[in-house]
């Protein structure tokens, strides 16, 4: 943590509102898609955002400074979501294997829109909305591994301390994960299979 | 295992610069040789490369929104802490109660011999813990399990019995320089209830506070938490859902000594936590210890004896 960062969790502890807001500042964005991802709606992604950063600020005289302040503030962020997923999926049966079964996450994964043309472009947009509906269709411990992982770039060490778990864990449940979000764009719709595999026999050519 | 079952399970791990490099160096050599295999890298690597671009941008009124929500939560966090000096005051009444117990006990068990009949199956703290052998306290150290509050590990623990083994057994060192001595419970109760307002006080400062309880009846102990967790004002669901899980656990036949991990963003609801524990479990122990994570956390010991 740098002097700066230092400071302003200093003047936060004491209550700064501003201090606070400035700390936060580029840390909003990540914090907003990993609430936005976890819950897949972006009215609860923004509630939960906020919720967040409202626990963090109450909390921070709590913060030591150990770990980076990013960090910390994912793991609220992580815990808050995951808090505001079980109440809702109270009944939800989870399977290790399987991702979830249940009737939230038997949403159909949206076929892409086929676009004006074949150029990249649209293919790119189709490959992301594809990937986006797959990562949605996974339980939320996979989500949660990979969002941390693709979007939040966090090293295995760092998942480790947010999740608190092991680095084995972590490394083992990543795996599972992709494999699972493989899993799901292979085994649906086929032309999917066809799609993706164009595009990376496409992309090893060049 | 086969090297290409080794490679995939690799696979990730490769990708995200995570493997050692005598690791890297089988991985690309395998990959190289391996049609199927360096199908499955190329797969994954064109899956993977959109993830940069998932990312969506804030909505507009996000950071007015959020501006109004920590005026609000700086008032109320004010106004609260008003009230904490009143529960701290409370707290140290209870602690009060439990030294003049203590003595009692100490006096009956110890001036004059009087053994208590443990056999009665009360839920209680066992009334004089200072009867447990070492021998089986050590024993039953190394049947501790931890269960902490990340949802994932709790997830994993509720869905597959076999994911217990991911857990690491926690070491005696771990937790036992405060409770065990040459494998005797620390039976200093004085000192643990004089203790206990400065575990509050510390939980500020970068300190766990352990809660050892020793019960006859695991399950009403578990109850008992539950019961408290749910009564918390505002209380904290990811705290619920761990002692359910642990709970559940228990109820499941994993017969183990169990130390959960709660985490309180509030200190309100910490020093309610601990107030509403000290009224169930009269006979606690209560330690201020070094917190294990950046994050303090009230760590429960629950350990049963017979």
């Amino acid at each position: 943590m740098d002097t700066a960062e230092k400071n302003l969790v200093e003047l936060s502890a004491g209550g700064d509102i501003d201090a606070f807001e400035t700390l936060i500042k580029t840390h909003q964005k990540k914090v907003y898609n990993i609430a936005l991802r976890m819950t897949k709606n972006p009215d609860d992604a923004q509630e939960l955002a906020q919720d967040a950063f409202v626990r963090a600020f109450v909390a921070i005289k709590k913060f030591r400074g150990d770990a980076s302040f990013s960090t910390w503030l994912y793991r609220i962020t992580m815990n808050v979501c995951t808090d505001f997923l079980r109440k809702r999926n109270r009944a939800v049966v989870i399977s290790m294997e399987q991702g979830a079964v249940g009737s939230e996450y038997e949403n159909p994964i949206q076929l892409p829109v086929e676009g004006p043309g074949p150029d990249e472009l649209t293919e790119k947009r189709q490959l992301k909305q594809l990937v986006r509906g797959a990562m949605d269709s996974l339980s939320p411990e996979h989500r949660q591994v990979l969002v941390l992982r693709e979007l939040m770039d966090l090293s295995y060490k760092d998942i480790s301390k947010t999740l608190n778990i092991s680095e084995g864990t972590v490394k083992s449940r990543i795996n599972r994960a992709r494999e699972g979000l493989k899993q799901v764009i292979l085994n649906k719709p086929e032309h999917f299979k066809d799609y993706v595999v164009k595009l990376y026999r496409k992309g090893g050519d060049s | 295992m086969n090297s290409c079952n080794l490679c995939l399970e690799n696979l990730s791990a490769y990708l995200d610069g995570e493997l050692t490099e005598a690791e890297n160096q089988a991985f690309e050599a395998h990959i190289n040789a391996c049609d199927a295999c360096s199908d499955e890298l190329a797969l994954m690597t064109s899956i993977l490369s959109v993830f940069d671009e998932l990312e969506e941008d804030l909505p507009e009124d996000f950071e007015t929104s959020l501006h109004d929500r920590l005026v609000a939560a700086k008032e109320e966090n004010e106004t609260k802490r008003n009230r904490v000096g009143k529960i701290r005051f409370i707290s140290q009444i209870a602690a009060g109660f439990v030294l003049v117990i203590t003595l009692g006990l100490v006096i009956r068990s110890g001036f004059f011999g009087v053994q208590k009949d443990s056999a009665s199956g009360m839920a209680a703290p066992a009334a004089a813990p200072e009867q447990v052998a070492g021998g089986a306290m050590t024993t039953q150290q190394n049947n501790i399990y931890k269960f902490s509050v990340g949802f994932a590990e709790d997830a994993e623990t509720a869905m597959n019995s076999s994911s217990i083994t991911e857990h690491d057994p926690i070491q005696v060192d771990d937790i036992g320089e405060n409770i065990v001595d040459d494998g005797h419970v620390n039976v200093d109760k004085r000192a643990l209830a004089m203790s206990f307002n400065e575990g509050i006080h510390n939980s500020l400062e970068g300190k766990d506070t352990l809660v050892t309880i020793r019960v006859e009846d695991m399950k009403l102990a578990l109850d008992s938490i539950v019961a408290i967790q749910k009564k918390l004002e505002d209380g904290d669901a990811p705290n619920l859902s761990t002692l359910k899980t642990v709970r559940d656990n228990y109820y499941r036949g994993l017969d183990q000594n169990v130390e959960i991990s709660l985490f309180y963003s509030n200190d309100v609801l910490w020093q309610e936590f601990l107030s509403e524990m000290q009224e169930a479990f009269p006979d606690m122990d209560v330690q201020s210890v070094a917190a294990k994570e950046e994050s303090e956390h009230i760590r429960v010991l629950i350990q049963t004896v017979e």
